[in-house]
């Protein structure tokens, strides 16, 4: 267990060299979002996106220098390795997930000075994680298997591919059990988000799995 | 005395190149150097070695256990220096403890810091902004602070200036100095290993040409340097290989002194490894 | 202790090394009972390999200008100076006896022979 600590440190420590940009970015989402009088459909969205985003990018950092290889000289396993990677892909999104919730309350309490909606803050903020968690479970196995450069470009191509399998998947669901579209939005609204968290947990594990397995036959 | 490695029938094959049964033995309190031109497959070697990739057949014993069943508890004990790889580019030397530490159990962080000050490298600096020299220097210090008992390293000195590389080989004979550690480290700079390597691996080809100590090679091996009509009376069980020049004949010869009595020729030179290298490779039999 | 090892030259470094530390036991420049440095150490200092540094040293014991004992070091073998002072001073006759021999050839008197001794002598 210390090892995959010590691998996330790794990651984090990375960051360093991105703290003013992010700063910079957050400010600019704060600024903008508090502008336009739009905090919710901004700040909880994009803060997250963003934060995946840099999570994914641990893959160019390794790229660089070719880091894969000598972490394997170390008394690591390839399954240690994809394990701190999911964690530390999992946890920076979390960072970035509260950030935001925190940043939409704050900010729409000085803006409105009145009773801040927190479950609709929450509720969006959940909704965007679960969404996010939807693409790296996609997107990780795809650097794995491709690599950060080429990795990158697939990666377009699965955000779409995903995003019309979803709604692919929820037509052929409508189609077959009979239920009109009114009935199943009904069903989303209020189910959506509790099927959607525990789908994405399925499919988060099952995601690793895959990576373990592409990870473990992969030259280095 | 005791093997601390032993790679035996080693085989990988590849799209183009083939690893083929190689096989030698380093023990306690030796260097040996492991030669050969790019792409004859040191890299190939010290990665099967390490179990970073899977080799097609053959057995690695290091410490007495097998690689395979004990990877995790041999790695401990093992410094790595690779020459194209590292952590990250955008660590500096404290990050790197920080890592580190939670990665070998016998860390040992005064030590890290001991080699980082004594190399005079940088700590607040990001590795990018590194030289080359104190790049290796830093890699090195990372092998050396889990007091390993097998330092492995893959072309250490290239692309070093000559100050760089004599430190880093005084380095790996310091490490030595107690006998109970070993290591083997490839190079294709021959000039380095000529001096310190007790052992010389030569690798061509993905095959293994010869172990032999560095005396051997250096006190006995010899370069003859002669004419046509002198070379044709030179019997083929007498030497190894021959290279025809422009406007003479080199033959390498493994024993100078039973040559001389031999045959009168005048030129035989002592033969450097990277001489030998070159006639095994590019000469003829 | 100074041993200079030439990488051009044809002999090779072991026997480089042995001679020259023998040298010094007979000069007495190294004496008896003292500890050589370790193979290893003498190794790191000159940047030559280990064994190189125990074949040097192999030769010196075998010819019984030193002595290894088990995990202590090689030190200068006391036993053998007297032997090795016999052996230079035979030498040393033996070149006399080149030089009388020449002197009486030439009538050369043993008085200018001991004169030139003498010069030879205190130069060094």
């Amino acid at each position: 267990m210390n090892r995959i600590k010590g691998l996330i440190i790794k990651d984090f420590l990375n960051l360093k060299t991105y703290r003013v940009t992010a700063l910079f970015i957050l400010i600019l989402f704060a600024t903008v979002s508090f502008i336009n009088d739009d905090i919710l459909s901004f700040i909880p969205i994009f803060i997250p996106l963003c934060a995946g985003m840099i999570g994914i990018s641990s893959f160019n950092y390794d790229n660089i220098t070719k880091s894969d290889r000598y972490i394997l000289t170390f008394p690591v396993s390839r399954k240690d390795m994809v394990k701190s990677r999911y964690l530390y892909i999992f946890f920076i999104t979390v960072i970035g997930e509260v950030l935001a919730v925190l940043l939409s309350i704050i900010l729409q309490s000085i803006k409105q000075q009145s009773l801040v909606n927190v479950i609709e803050v929450l509720s969006i903020s959940l909704g965007t994680f679960c969404g996010i968690m939807i693409l790296q479970i996609f997107e990780i196995p795809i650097m794995y298997k491709f690599g950060a450069e080429k990795g990158r470009i697939i990666q377009m191509f699965t955000i779409v591919a995903i995003a019309f399998l979803i709604s692919g998947v929820a037509i052929s669901f409508i189609k077959i059990s009979s239920i009109s579209l009114e009935e199943f939005l009904y069903i989303m609204q209020k189910y959506g988000l509790i099927i959607l968290t525990l789908v994405d947990i399925f499919l988060y594990f099952l995601s690793y799995k895959v990576s373990v397995k592409i990870f473990s036959k992969k030259e280095v | 005395m005791q093997n601390i490695l032993e790679v035996k029938n080693l085989s990988k094959k590849y799209k183009g190149f083939e690893l083929k049964n190689v096989s030698f033995n380093l023990q306690k309190g030796m260097i040996m150097g492991l030669i050969g031109e790019n792409g004859a497959g040191k890299t190939t070697t010290i990665k099967a070695i390490l179990n970073i990739i899977n080799s097609d057949d053959g057995n690695i014993k290091i410490f007495n256990l097998e690689m395979k069943e004990n990877e995790k508890q041999i790695k401990e004990d093992i410094g790595v220096v690779l020459d194209d790889s590292f952590l990250s580019d955008y660590l500096n030397a404290i990050d790197i403890n920080k890592v580190m530490k939670n990665i070998y159990q016998r860390w040992d962080e005064n030590l890290y810091f001991k080699y980082i000050e004594e190399f005079k490298l940088p700590k607040d600096k990001i590795i990018k902004e590194y030289s080359s020299g104190m790049k290796m220097k830093l890699k090195i210090t990372v092998a050396l602070s889990h007091n390993p008992k097998l330092l492995i390293l893959d072309e250490p000195t290239s692309g070093l200036d000559p100050i760089a590389r004599n430190e880093i080989l005084d380095i790996l004979q310091e490490f030595i100095q107690d006998e109970e550690k070993a290591v083997l480290v490839s190079s294709h700079i021959t000039s380095d290993l000529e001096h310190i390597a007790d052992y010389i691996t030569f690798i061509s080809n993905g095959k293994i040409i010869f172990t032999k100590t560095r005396d051997e090679l250096i006190d006995n091996y010899g370069i003859v340097k002669c004419s046509k009509e002198e070379f044709k009376k030179i019997k083929p069980k007498d030497f190894i290989k021959y290279k025809k020049n422009k406007y003479e004949y080199e033959i390498l010869i493994e024993n100078k002194n039973e040559f001389k009595k031999k045959y009168k020729i005048d030129v035989i030179d002592k033969a450097t490894i990277e001489d030998i290298m070159i006639i095994y490779i590019k000469g003829e039999k | 202790m100074d041993i200079i090892i030439s990488n051009s030259s044809d002999t090779p470094i072991y026997e480089q090394i042995k001679e020259q530390i023998k040298n010094k036991i007979v000069s007495n420049e190294i004496k008896a009972g003292e500890l050589l440095p370790s193979i290893r150490s003498l190794a790191k200092d000159l940047r030559i390999s280990v064994i190189t540094t125990k074949n040097a040293y192999e030769a010196l014991e075998n010819e019984g200008y030193v002595e290894t004992i088990p995990a202590k070091g090689t030190y200068v073998s006391n036993k053998n100076i007297k032997l090795i002072r016999e052996e230079q001073l035979q030498k040393i006759e033996g070149l006399i006896d080149t030089a009388v021999a020449i002197a009486k050839i030439s009538n050369i008197s043993k008085k200018e022979i001991q004169d030139m001794l003498d010069i030879i002598y205190e130069e060094e």
